[in-house]
């Protein structure tokens, strides 16, 4: 199909998927001098089978679409819980590993972002569950474009007076209420979307860096007071 | 593929080493191992959460790492197989996940096997098939188990296992106890060759008759271990050395702590051999390099007329050659692979040896 005229010849067929929060696969076709278009956008709804439901949502999507492989692999890099996390990343890597194709990492706050923004109505930070009473959050102008983040606290964390939009919402919303924080009607259960994902990554100028799990905790670990060296 | 000599690729994540190995029949081809055992030096034991990180970063290169050695691409492997249980369950995800996502992307079948069946079935690396009435010991930082092996792709059977820590989660925490390194079996080994195993009677465990009954009557706990009534003895002792003003004797004190979880160990293995009628013991587990274990267990075992089989170290520890060995066994004896639906069951019971397609 090379040089044939009248092809799109740089059209990228993208996989895209996310476990930060559900499980979320989409498949799009990426050209550069058209509108993406989003082939299948599948989201889960429970946030504990990750390990069993991301590769056969994967294999469902590939089927309807009549795709041997992707292009190329995007995965959210979080921050979410960490084990449904480390699934989405090490089925990516593993992926685009075995197929011979690239993959790229993107802070999943920028896809639930770049959803959310229109509903926000200006200047928003995008939130998700990071249990133990705190948020994963992320500040994003009008148009859902990054301005700090990502970041891990208590509501008391949040920059001041903006609204807080997405699923974090209604994880933390007896805290909201009670710092007087403002929400975003209508994003409150809202997980991240692969799709939407993508087209954060293709509005950033789909930048080309290697997934990195954005934990932000650390692991918890705890050296015993028997083998800390004396500190107490 | 030869039906009897299928290439498989073993993923294992279950603890703190990260494998990929390659298995063509009973032959090794790869056996690549990361392992993030340094990251858990500070704390004196695995921290559950440090090894899954440490899984994520080094799945793809070991993978790369083990098909180069092996010099074979997917496209030749036969079948994939992955540790589903037991194990730490952030640890087993990692593995899981990037064993479906190359099922996915190969097409290739994926076996979901037990990780304590893979330490017997590892055994065909070295002298091939296993020998029949086989029963195997299993001694490791996560594991002290006795199994009877009918069939390494149908037929095992849990005889006896610890009821509170593993042998060498108890070497872990004597070790802290005498201010030594981690992990704790290496050192206290070695210190052991310098003291009396006779100089202080620690406790074993679980040897009463109440616990042990008889042969034709046996107790609740006749082929059980338990470890932490021992490490409390130590812990006492070594209190009780301080309060006096007294220099503990380390090196007694390993040789005895040593003698007291081997001599158990020991006994009860063989003990479960003579009265299950298994004429072969397979030792395996991180354990099995222990000097002590391994010249006790032989000298039993050939007083009571039971052949002793141990693979060598680097395949009695954590690694992917030996999910690829049984994995390869499985193909070949039909077993149906697994798919790609299942997810990880951090207490699975060695009776299942592969997990049935969903």
């Amino acid at each position: 199909m090379a040089g044939r005229p009248g092809r799109k010849m740089s059209t990228v067929r993208l996989l895209s998927l996310d476990t930060s929060s559900v499980v979320s696969v989409a498949l799009l076709e990426v050209a550069d001098a058209s509108e993406p278009v989003i082939l299948s956008d599948a989201l889960g709804t429970d946030t504990h089978r990750h390990a069993e439901d991301l590769v056969p949502a994967v294999r469902a999507a590939l089927a309807a679409a009549g795709w041997e492989r992707p292009d190329a692999i995007l995965v959210g890099e979080g921050p979410g819980p960490f084990t449904g996390l480390r699934v989405g990343l090490a089925s990516a890597e593993v992926l685009a590993f075995a197929w011979g194709v690239p993959v790229y990492g993107l802070c999943s706050l920028d896809g639930l972002a770049q959803q959310l923004a229109p509903l926000a109505g200006g200047e928003f930070v995008a939130a998700l569950d990071a249990r133990r009473k705190e948020l994963y959050w992320g500040r994003y102008d009008a148009a859902g474009r990054p301005l700090g983040g990502p970041q891990v606290g208590a509501v008391a964390s949040l920059p001041q007076g903006l609204p807080v939009a997405g699923a974090g919402a209604t994880a933390r919303a007896a805290e909201l209420a009670e710092a007087g924080v403002a929400v975003a009607p209508g994003t409150e259960t809202t997980p991240v979307s692969a799709a939407h994902l993508a087209l954060a990554w293709l509005a950033a100028g789909r930048p080309e860096h290697a997934p990195v799990a954005r934990y932000l905790r650390e692991s918890d670990a705890v050296a015993p007071a028997s083998l800390a060296g004396g500190a107490k | 593929m030869s039906a009897n000599e299928p290439l498989v690729l073993g993923i294992e994540s279950s603890c703190d080493e990260t494998g990929v190995g390659v298995v063509r029949g009973t032959e090794l081809l790869a056996n690549a191992v990361a392992s993030s055992m340094e990251e858990h030096v500070r704390f004196g034991g695995v921290i559950p959460e440090i090894a899954s990180r440490a899984h994520l970063e080094a799945l793809v290169p070991t993978l790369r790492q083990a098909l180069d050695t092996a010099g074979v691409t997917m496209d030749e492997v036969d079948a994939i197989a992955v540790t589903t249980g037991p194990g730490l369950a952030g640890a087993l995800m990692v593995g899981v996940a990037g064993a479906k996502a190359l099922s996915l992307a190969t097409g290739k079948p994926l076996y979901a096997v037990n990780h304590l069946v893979a330490h017997v079935g590892v055994g065909v690396l070295e002298g091939g098939e296993l020998p029949a009435s086989l029963g195997a010991l299993l001694v490791s930082g996560g594991h002290t188990e006795i199994l009877r092996i009918g069939s390494l792709t149908g037929d095992v059977e849990l005889l006896g296992s610890t009821i509170d820590d593993a042998a060498g989660e108890a070497y872990d925490k004597v070790a802290r106890l005498l201010g030594l390194s981690y992990p704790g079996g290496p050192v206290i080994d070695k210190l052991a060759a310098e003291g009396d195993p006779k100089a202080i009677r620690f406790p074993r465990g679980l040897t009463l008759g109440k616990f042990m009954g008889t042969a034709e009557e046996p107790g609740p706990h006749r082929y059980d271990f338990s470890f932490s009534g021992l490490k409390t003895a130590v812990a006492r002792y070594v209190e009780d050395c301080r309060a006096r003003g007294i220099e503990v004797p380390v090196a007694d004190v390993a040789a005895s702590f040593q003698e007291a979880v081997v001599d158990v160990i020991t006994k009860k293995a063989v003990l479960a051999c003579q009265e299950h009628g298994l004429t072969n013991l397979l030792l395996g587990g991180g354990v099995a390099a222990n000097s002590r274990l391994r010249s006790l267990l032989s000298a039993r075992c050939a007083s009571a007329g039971i052949g002793l089989r141990i693979p060598r170290p680097g395949l009695c520890t954590d690694n992917g050659a030996m999910i690829a060995a049984l994995g390869a066994q499985l193909v070949a004896a039909g077993v149906q692979p697994t798919g790609t639906e299942f997810g990880t069951d951090t207490g699975l019971p060695p009776s299942i040896v592969s997990l049935p397609a969903a």
